[in-house]
């Protein structure tokens, strides 16, 4: 370089991007003694998870508003708890909400309760039920080891990628020949069908049909959603396996506990810091230029960014082989998830006590039919008439969380939102998605619509416009079966390692995906370190 | 009575082709069909004075060259005609062809998109390459991966060479392949709508998934794997129509000494201490043999021929799992004189091969949307042959047979079972629909035959009219198919095969499950001439 260049700063590692994801790989990388700056661009950490508005007595919202898979080994090795995070609830009730009023409630913490509110639906599924949960159980206990690991290449060349090629082989193997033939038949399958081989109870099916597709842009028809069902069960949290948390003070006091244990370990961490480019010299990283002009001086970047605004902004495509630029581009990531938050005058009536209420999470996805036509006007750029949703109201369980004045804040997260709404902008879909929710919860709450007193809403542009990810996505790329493991987020970037020599991505666009994970982070993280360690 | 060394049930091409090797390696064997006329889904029907349709199938690709090799079939009669080429075309007028000559081909995409024409090699290199290395796995049975047996490690082992052999690069592919939409591959390559929306045709035919389903890049491949002539991925029309396949497979198993009876429709399986030995008719006859092999899809052999206290609980589950809804219906047209397609007057020649309509990708994806709410596609993705160009024996001089394949059509619709009206209005929304590319089309038409999968049911026995016997999904392929663990032909009774395209590699008019099937059944009675 010439010219003046103000000096930023002189690291063993820079992590860009302080999302959940980057502070992770931030904080491990301290604690292995080396010397880490986090850049996050924004005036406030946490990324997707804490996106959201902080005014209008909505102060406490974030996008992530429950947590589920976030790693217990992370929980651990952070010492997070130290660090100040606690769940509210380790353990929320699944609630489907049905247009009568009436409800279905899965209950982790409670298998007869589960066994009597299915029981008043059909007998027979309150039957099934538990063994249902127990073999996608035992089919995703045998994958969950995998979230914590790096996938093998293609290449079939070095020892330790064969033995990776072993241990799942292993891994599916233990799991004995009846499930490691379900297995390799359901992974293929869409929740549609897997439901409907084993249910009867539209509401049931409704509610597995939906957390096979939360996040992502599928209906219970496409093929691969069991698989990512399974994913979504392979996390643990608070001990349990598949369940879902209410985290004390919401998403930002877990971004606040990451930070902390971060720093604990002697990571700095800056905001409105935004890199402008990643230097490459040779091949090699060479250093940050920071949009200020300044300049940070280090051989290894962690890049929690989208892998396309890492490779194709940050390096440029034209460091990069053809192929891979190609694979890139083409990767699915266009969101189709948003949020609408809401503030009542009055506790809505969902036939749920306080107490219930606080603990549960309320699921609007009747029957699978609707998450399908849901899908399919979507897939044009069409908003269905009635959403998908997912809605919490977190401040019932956790007083950090009521809005101003104590009034409850609904949380809710709708899924088959367009990218784009056909021949409209964005402040149109804004509009609607608001104008779809109230209407909504003045059909499941009624009485509801009455108290509002102020509503927010995300959409996916937005979401991309404030974090840089292109396509606004929840998980940076959809999590289909084309697109995960050593498959993400292209052939040829899975293992974290890019072309460019001491850039790693660690973002939810590697594997295994998206949600408040920490996985991506900490796997990269290892990687990075051990590749140091043997000069690599 | 009579005892003989194998049964099998159904004279549909994998029947056949399944007894024309057991009977060449010295068995005994039966075929037993329950119609009058021998062929199932692949037959010649003169069902209008003078004209010969090609009643369900109606192209010829995949059909393996080993079993015309092994079984002679030339010797018998058949005759394969390629294409000269194919076309699709669009309700503006404009065309877009697929010629036997790569440079015309390359042309006719260009006048769409210049860089569409660069990417269509690249294109076909890809897709070539993944079906060099599917094209030997199809002759080969599954090997079980929850086994140790030698045999099925070695099979494993095999499955893992072929894709180790195409590369790093090459392996990616092959697993996007397997798990992608259609749709998402071909936008890594082309933009041209009406390109793509031909191309895309590939991947929804006789499929109950959309362009954009995610397993749908797979059925692509499974519909250009076949070869002739050398040609990858190149179609042609059997002389005599699709029958014409099954009288040589027929003639071959005559020839070595089968026995084929017609009328002779198979009510139950005799079995005895879990072991099938042999079939009782309708009439009450009963028939002995120590094997008997099932050319009927998987449901209908083990839910119509076998008493649910023979078979264990989990397997029939499985089998009640088996996915097999059907997606497709059928036009048989007789014609006056040749219809005539504005879109085509530049180039006549264009239709002699397969004329697709299929107009832009969500022009498939629609018509699959109103496929899962109960409907046929209101405006539906038509495969349009016009066979007597290249044989025309098939209808009185100078009048024209021509084969309309629509996808997508349910097996129930939404305001319940299929009836005469609504399989007349079903017709009326094709005709509609050609009239549209070929004003006029309407007054040319001397007869007009269509199915909907309801009628292919109820004639040729395909469960819910699916024409793979199965869905092309990622659950029901390779050891999945039709039921993990009973991938290798066999199921669990003793003395039972399957042979249909239930199994293994699938449906289309390959032969392959056939021959599959006499393999393993002759490695179980220990005879080495095998396939």
């Amino acid at each position: 370089m010439t010219g003046a260049v103000t000096k930023g700063g002189r690291y063993d590692v820079a992590v860009v991007g302080g999302g959940h994801n980057g502070l992770v790989a931030a904080a491990l990388a301290a604690r292995a003694g080396r010397s880490v700056v986090v850049l996050e661009a924004g005036p406030r950490l946490g990324g997707m998870a804490t996106l959201g508005p902080r005014n209008g007595g909505f102060d406490s919202a974030g996008a992530a508003h429950l947590i589920d898979g976030l790693s217990p080994a992370l929980v651990q090795s952070l010492e997070l708890q130290r660090h100040g995070l606690q769940f509210a609830v380790s353990t929320l009730d699944d609630v489907a909400l049905l247009p009568g009023g009436e409800l279905l409630v899965v209950s982790g913490r409670d298998p007869e309760a589960t066994r009597r509110s299915i029981g008043r639906f059909s007998p027979r599924d309150a039957e099934r039920f538990p063994e249902f949960e127990a073999r996608l159980g035992r089919l995703s206990a045998a994958l969950a080891p995998f979230l914590d690991r790096v996938p093998p290449t293609l290449r079939f060349e070095e020892w330790s990628e064969r033995l990776e090629y072993l241990r799942l082989g292993w891994a599916m193997r233990r799991l004995g020949r009846r499930d490691m033939r379900d297995l390799l038949r359901i992974i293929g399958m869409n929740s549609f069908d897997l439901a409907e081989e084993v249910f009867e109870t539209d509401a049931l099916k409704g509610l597995i049909g939906f957390d096979s597709l939360l996040g992502n842009r599928f209906g219970p028809r496409s093929p691969n959603t069991v698989y990512t069902l399974l994913q979504r069960k392979a996390g643990t949290i608070a001990g349990r396996r598949g369940a879902t948390a209410l985290p004390k003070g919401g998403p930002a006091a877990l971004i606040e506990a990451l930070a902390a244990s971060a720093r604990a370990a002697g990571a700095e961490i800056r905001t409105e810091a935004r890199v402008a480019e990643i230097l490459v010299d040779n091949g090699r990283v060479n250093g940050l230029l920071l949009a200020d002009g300044s300049e940070i001086d280090c051989r290894t970047v962690l890049s929690s960014a989208h892998p396309r605004t890492t490779l194709l902004e940050l390096v440029g495509a034209g460091q990069l082989d053809a192929d891979l630029v190609r694979g890139l581009r083409h990767a699915r990531g266009e969101g189709g998830t948003a949020k609408v938050w809401l503030r009542l005058g009055a506790l809505p009536d969902f036939g749920l006590s306080a107490s219930d209420l606080g603990r549960s999470r309320l699921v609007f996805a009747p029957d699978l039919g609707f998450l399908e036509r849901g899908h399919d006007a979507a897939k044009y750029g069409e908003l269905p008439d009635r959403l998908a949703m997912e809605i919490a109201l977190p401040g019932l369980a956790d007083e950090h969380q009521l809005g101003s004045e104590s009034k409850p804040v609904v949380s809710v997260t709708l899924a088959n939102v367009p990218y784009r709404l056909r021949n409209r902008d964005d402040a149109q879909l804004k509009q609607a998605l608001v104008q779809r929710t109230t209407a909504a919860l003045a059909d499941l709450a009624p009485g509801s619509g009455e108290t509002i007193e102020a509503v927010e809403a995300l959409t996916p542009k937005e979401v991309e416009a404030a974090t840089g990810a292109p396509g606004g996505h929840w998980h940076h790329l959809e999590t289909g079966l084309d697109q995960t493991y050593l498959l993400r987020p292209a052939p040829g970037l899975a293992q974290y390692r890019t072309p460019i020599q001491g850039l790693w991505l660690c973002g939810a666009g590697s594997h295994p995906g998206g949600g408040v994970t920490g996985r991506p982070g900490a796997n990269a993280a290892r990687a990075a370190l051990a590749a140091a360690k043997t000069g690599r | 009575m009579k005892r003989y060394d194998a049964i099998v049930i159904g004279a549909g091409h994998n029947g056949l082709t399944a007894a024309a090797y057991l009977a060449r390696a010295g068995l005994d064997v039966v075929v037993l069909e329950r119609r009058e006329a021998i062929g199932g889904a692949a037959i010649s029907e003169e069902r209008h004075p003078g004209f010969l349709y090609s009643s369900c199938s109606y192209v010829c690709s995949l059909l393996r060259a080993e079993i015309m090799r092994d079984l002679d079939l030339s010797k018998h009669g058949l005759r394969i005609i390629p294409y000269e080429n194919s076309t699709v075309i669009a309700r503006n007028g404009e065309s877009l062809g697929f010629f036997h000559d790569p440079a015309k081909t390359r042309q006719s995409i260009a006048r769409h998109s210049r860089r569409d024409a660069d990417a269509y090699a690249e294109f076909n290199r890809d897709l070539y390459r993944q079906c060099r290395m599917i094209r030997p796995l199809l002759l080969e049975t599954p090997p079980d991966p929850t086994s140790f047996r030698l045999r099925d490690i070695k099979g494993l082992r095999k499955l893992q060479k072929a894709f180790a052999q195409l590369g790093e690069d090459g392996l990616a592919q092959a697993m996007q392949f397997w798990t992608m939409s259609c749709g998402d591959f071909l936008d890594r390559y082309f933009e041209s709508e009406l390109l793509k929306g031909s191309l895309a045709g590939n991947s929804i035919i006789g499929t109950a998934l959309g362009p954009y389903s995610p397993g749908s890049a797979y059925v692509l491949l499974h519909h250009v794997m076949g070869d002739l002539d050398g040609h990858v991925g190149a179609w042609g029309f059997a002389v005599g129509g699709m029958g014409a396949v099954s009288d040589a497979l027929a003639g071959a198993a005559r020839e070595h000494g089968a026995e084929i009876r017609t009328g002779a429709e198979v009510e139950q399986l005799i079995v005895r201490g879990g072991r099938v030995e042999g079939v009782a008719l309708a009439g009450g006859e009963e028939i002995h043999a120590a094997r008997v092999v099932s050319n009927l899809d998987v449901k209908r052999t083990y839910n119509r021929l076998v008493a649910p206290s023979d078979l264990p609980g989990d397997f029939l589950e499985a089998v009640n799992n088996f996915k097999i809804r059907g997606s497709s219906g059928k036009l048989n047209i007789a014609l006056d004189r040749l219809p005539e397609f504005p879109a085509l007057a530049s180039e006549p020649l264009l239709q002699r091969g397969g004329i697709l309509i299929s107009e832009s990708m969500e022009y498939l994806e629609r018509g699959y949307d109103d496929w899962k709410n109960g409907l046929w596609s209101r405006e539906p993705f038509l495969d349009i042959t016009i066979p007597t160009h290249y044989d025309p024996t098939m209808a009185p001089p100078g009048k024209h047979y021509m084969s309309v394949f629509v996808q997508y059509v349910p097996p129930t619709l939404a305001d319940g079972p299929w009836t005469p009206e609504k399989r007349d209005a079903f017709g009326k929304t094709v005709l509609d629909t050609i009239e549209l590319y070929s004003p006029g089309f309407r007054d040319i038409v001397l007869d007009c035959w269509v199915r909907t999968p309801a009628d292919i049911e109820n004639e040729v026995g395909l469960t819910e009219g699916n024409i793979f016997q199965g869905e092309l999904t990622l659950d029901q392929l390779l050891f999945n198919r039709p039921v993990p663990g009973y991938a290798q032909y066999r199921g669990p009774l003793a003395g039972l095969y399957m042979c249909g395209s239930s199994t293994h590699p699938g449906g289309g008019v390959m032969g392959a499950p056939g021959a599959n099937a006499a393999r393993e059944i002759l490695h179980d009675a220990k005879i080495r001439r095998a396939a």
